[in-house]
């Protein structure tokens, strides 16, 4: 125990007197830590944004398909199946896309009924009259709209309506609510021309969440132009969809892995000849090949715990205060819109332990041979200069 | 007996156009507080004797017994615990770690030990106090003059008070001040009763009423003794 | 197949694994045939340091294997959120029963990988290295072991299908219907406790009397308690260790206790098993070693370290498990 304490003491001494020579490394080191971890950060930044956004989405949501393709579900729906037993309340919900030419930004239109108004963290007031709508942080800040001005929205007749902005959801809110404008729901309807017997789909609330897939069966069997589609399996399609776009950059960017494990393996095989000298010292010195190789191990131990370090603080820097500017366009692009929309800091074990095993466990097995090679330098060589 | 050599060789690259015998059939013995010098031109295989008697290397035949214990077939991390423990070492160029600190250079040997580290420190201040270095041992090695160097290097050889002391050529960088300086430390290690080995041709060293013994070598044999 | 950081992170640790492995079998190989003690040419000095590579590989491939068995629970923890019905890592082991395979080899492969640790060690502190051959020879079989471990990862994580909306209906109604049944049974409580309480004595006796004396066959008998008791005590966490620390009746998984939730409290748990179940079966393992004399003093000296780390691991391990029983307001027996 002493005895290796005393080796990383005289490891970590002399590294900090080469520490110019392991400069190099070091940033190259870091630089590949902040690249793959802000892949990871990011990612797992939108994914907690998507998920924490649906929990209050409905447990249930029932659609309409035709030829294969979303449809408007006749409203009359609703009643079939609220007569089912276990459910407790259905609601229609009336909402669409509107692409707005002049910003040239997709926004999400929605009627106030139902689950729109727990939405919370609102400045102002919901709509309350049918020429007034809330809108997201996303949506004002394009528009560069406050509380009171007018937005002027292009209906499906290409008529000009103009709404009063009485509500603004605040930036703090996540993703969901970033490109929302709501409006009153038959103001909707007229904007979509959208008639009283349809709506977008389905909210279906259940009273005990364990019959939630029987419910979804029975409504299928009753209805089967409908697809019900349980909150979970959103979450799941999330999930899936951001571990694989992460897994793909990550898988990307270990092209930039093997690149810095080969940087490390090189500088590991060139010892300068002092650094040379300095170990057949030691071995003449009654040093044991494996006390070398114990320095060798701290040594690739501390420089990787320092990239580490260095890396995540980096990328922490760029994903959560820069925004991930090199990274947003290739990860997030599922929407034209989203100016800047601030993102949660929120790292897990999960993460850490994951940049970790990625980048430390290649950066030693590299090194590991080179170190071996100038572990078992001949002590005699020091007896002949 | 402390150190008994029985038909020892070294051969280098052997079974390579290069090979070469460096050591051939040397047999020779030591007794304990002993001082031998070895004499004989460069290239006559001095520093390779040394290195098979002080367990830096492992002869290609033949065998050594330190105190009694064969250790010329033992594994190369025995030989480096039993160099540790048994042997101190003054190179030719003195071979000190440029950039640390005196201090820190006389403890290598002792720092792949158990030995706590405050322990440690008292030896180190011990002997540098001998070697009249006490207020150097912050200053790093590379700033000292050649004379200190030398010091530093015997201190080290002698932090983990090993019985035996062995030199290489170690008047070859000093001046006759120096060199009179290091047979007076010498002298008063083998009154503290250290067995000493010391490679050289040089006459003022060998010529010394400090040694004991002067064995000759040439081509890798030895001549036998020139005094004794 | 699943696209998730952490499966990628996991198959790139098994892969530089394998390859640490593969290199450590050709030098064995080497020296397998080559070997010999009583030579001093320069080839054998070549080999001799060859040895050290390999050593040094072994420890590392270890330190990685050990990592990376946490680091697939850790995985597993997390992806089971792609299952419908999966409620924690026994979810998502049972999307896929590939998985639990995986779960074995890297067990063994712990066991194995550390024995090679701990005997090489033992012989490279004697004069005469006589184990070198068995040593080698045990290293050729635990490459495969390695090579099955990534091969076995693989397929369980291509394997998993995850359940995404598709454009026809929602996932619940696509041929793999049904959820993954998320649950573990336990074995009945009081047989449980019975039996993992009596192995832990008997383990913890013949632990204390192998302090006290150097008879072979407390060392077989310890050897053999230990293995029983290795199982014994996972079926105890699975019967009610893992009940009392969730304070729920019915939840049976051996994973959760490894997530945040529960305090981390799994580590040390688990941790505290493995090493102890290591060091108890060292001395009964080790005992035939003794013919060589070097080996002997070399064992005699480590053997009261083996047996006193066995013992603390033992008494966390307790520790751990009988303190919700004996403080929580939880009560599973009597009702």
């Amino acid at each position: 125990m002493t005895r290796q304490l005393k080796i990383l003491e005289h490891t970590l001494a002399s590294l900090l007197r080469r520490k110019a020579k392991n400069l190099s490394l070091l940033v190259v080191y870091a630089f590949t830590i902040a690249t793959l971890g802000s892949v990871l950060f990011l990612t797992h930044a939108l994914k907690t944004e998507a998920s924490d956004s649906l929990a209050a989405a409905p447990e249930l949501v029932v659609q309409r398909l035709a030829a294969g393709r979303n449809e408007l579900i006749p409203v009359a729906y609703a009643e079939r199946i609220r007569a089912l037993p276990g459910v407790e309340k259905v609601t229609p919900r009336v909402w669409g896309y509107y692409y707005d030419a002049l910003v040239k930004a997709n926004f999400t239109l929605m009627g106030t009924a139902g689950e729109a108004e727990q939405i919370e963290l609102l400045e102002g007031h919901l709509p309350s009259n049918p020429d007034e709508c809330a809108v997201g942080s996303g949506v004002a800040a394009i528009f560069g709209a406050e509380i009171g001005d007018r937005l002027v929205l292009i209906d499906s007749h290409e008529q000009n309506r103009l709404y009063k902005i009485s509500g603004l959801f605040s930036t703090a809110s996540s993703l969901l609510t970033n490109d929302l404008i709501l409006l009153p729901e038959t103001t909707l309807r007229e904007f979509f021309a959208i008639d009283e017997q349809r709506a977008t789909d389905l909210a279906v609330e259940i009273y005990n969440q364990r019959e939630v897939k029987t419910l979804a069966k029975k409504i299928r069997f009753h209805l089967p132009d409908t697809r019900p589609i349980t909150r979970s399996e959103i979450l799941h399609t999330y999930t899936t969809i951001f571990n694989w776009r992460s897994g793909m950059m990550l898988a990307v960017t270990l092209a930039a892995l093997i690149a810095f494990c080969i940087l490390a393996w090189d500088k590991a095989t060139g010892i300068s000849s002092e650094e040379k000298r300095e170990i057949g010292i030691l071995k003449a010195l009654g040093w044991e090949t494996a006390d070398v190789l114990a320095i060798k191990f701290w040594e690739g131990l501390a420089i990787s715990l320092t990239a580490f370090l260095l890396g995540i603080v980096a990328a922490w820097l760029h994903v959560f205060v820069l925004g991930a500017p090199a990274l947003v366009p290739i990860l997030k692009g599922w929407s034209v819109i989203f100016p800047d929309f601030p993102l949660t800091a929120r790292v897990d074990l999960l993460q850490l332990l994951t940049l970790a095993f990625l980048t430390i466990v290649p950066y030693l097995a590299c090194t590991l041979i080179p170190a071996w090679k100038t572990a078992v330098t001949d002590p005699e060589q020091v007896m002949r200069n | 007996m402390l150190i008994k050599a029985e038909k020892l060789c070294k051969i280098y690259n052997r079974h390579q156009p290069d090979e070469m015998n460096a050591v051939n059939d040397v047999s020779l013995e030591i007794e304990r507080n002993e001082v031998v010098a070895i004499t004989g031109p460069s290239g006559s295989g001095k520093t390779s004797l040394l290195s098979l008697l002080g367990c830096m290397s492992r002869p290609t035949s033949g065998r050594v017994q330190l105190a009694g214990r064969t250790v010329s077939q033992l594994p190369e991390s025995f030989l480096a615990a039993i160099r540790r423990e048994h042997f101190g070492f003054i190179f030719q160029h003195f071979n000190l770690i440029r950039e640390i600190s005196v201090i820190e250079n006389v403890l290598l040997p002792l720092v792949p030990t158990g030995i706590p580290m405050s322990q440690m420190k008292l030896r180190g201040d011990k002997v540098l106090a001998q070697l009249a270095l006490g207020d150097k041992a912050k200053v790093k090695a590379n700033r000292l003059s050649g004379g200190e160097q030398q010091r530093v290097a015997i201190a080290r050889a002698l932090i983990a008070e090993p019985q035996v002391i062995i030199a290489d050529e170690p008047t070859a960088h000093l001046d006759s001040r120096l060199a009179t300086e290091l047979l007076d430390i010498l002298t008063v290690l083998h009154e503290a009763g250290k067995t000493i080995l010391i490679a050289t041709h040089d006459p003022y060293v060998y010529e010394h009423p400090l040694i004991s013994r002067v064995l000759s070598m040439s081509d890798g044999t030895l001549r036998g003794a020139v005094r004794s | 197949m699943i696209l998730h950081p952490g499966i990628l992170a996991l198959l790139v640790g098994s892969l530089v694994t394998l390859l640490l492995m593969l290199q450590a079998c050709w030098l064995g190989i080497q020296i397998l045939f080559r070997w010999d003690s009583s030579s001093c040419s320069e080839f054998q000095l070549q080999l001799e340091r060859k040895t050290w590579l390999v050593s040094t590989l072994l420890n590392y491939a270890l330190g990685f294997q050990i990592l990376s068995g946490v680091f697939y629970l850790a995985t597993l923890e997390d992806i089971h959120r792609l299952f419908v019905g999966a409620m924690c890592a026994t979810g998502a082991l049972n999307a896929n029963l590939v998985g639990w395979l995986v779960l074995v080899v890297k067990v063994i492969l712990f066991f194995a990988a550390s024995l090679w640790v701990v005997i090489n060690r033992l012989d490279q502190r004697t004069e005469e290295t006589p184990l070198v051959r068995p040593k080698y020879l045990l290293l050729l079989l635990i490459t495969p072991l390695v090579a099955c471990d990534l091969y076995l990862q693989f397929s369980y994580f291509s394997g998993l299908r995850p359940e995404i909306i598709t454009s026809c209906c929602g996932s619940l109604f696509s041929e793999q219907g049904e959820s993954v049944a998320s649950e573990l049974a336990g074995m009945p409580v009081r047989q449980a406790m019975t039996m993992f309480f009596t192995s832990f004595g008997v383990v913890f006796s013949l632990l204390l009397a192998c302090l006290v004396s150097h008879a072979a066959l407390l060392r077989s008998l310890l050897f053999i308690s230990a293995v029983v008791h290795f199982f014994s005590a996972l079926a105890a966490v699975v019967s009610f260790i893992s009940l009392y620390i969730y304070q729920l009746p019915s939840h049976h998984c051996p994973f959760d206790m490894l997530q945040g939730h529960y305090a981390y409290i799994g580590y040390p748990l688990y941790a505290a098993l493995f090493v102890s179940t290591l060091f108890a079966l060292l001395p009964g393992l080790c005992h035939p070693l003794r013919r060589h004399p070097g080996l002997e003093r070399e064992i005699i000296r480590r053997e009261k370290r083996w047996l006193i780390s066995a013992l603390a691991g033992m008494l966390i391990f307790l520790l751990i498990s009988v303190w919700p029983m004996l403080f929580s307001p939880f009560v599973l027996l009597g009702y």
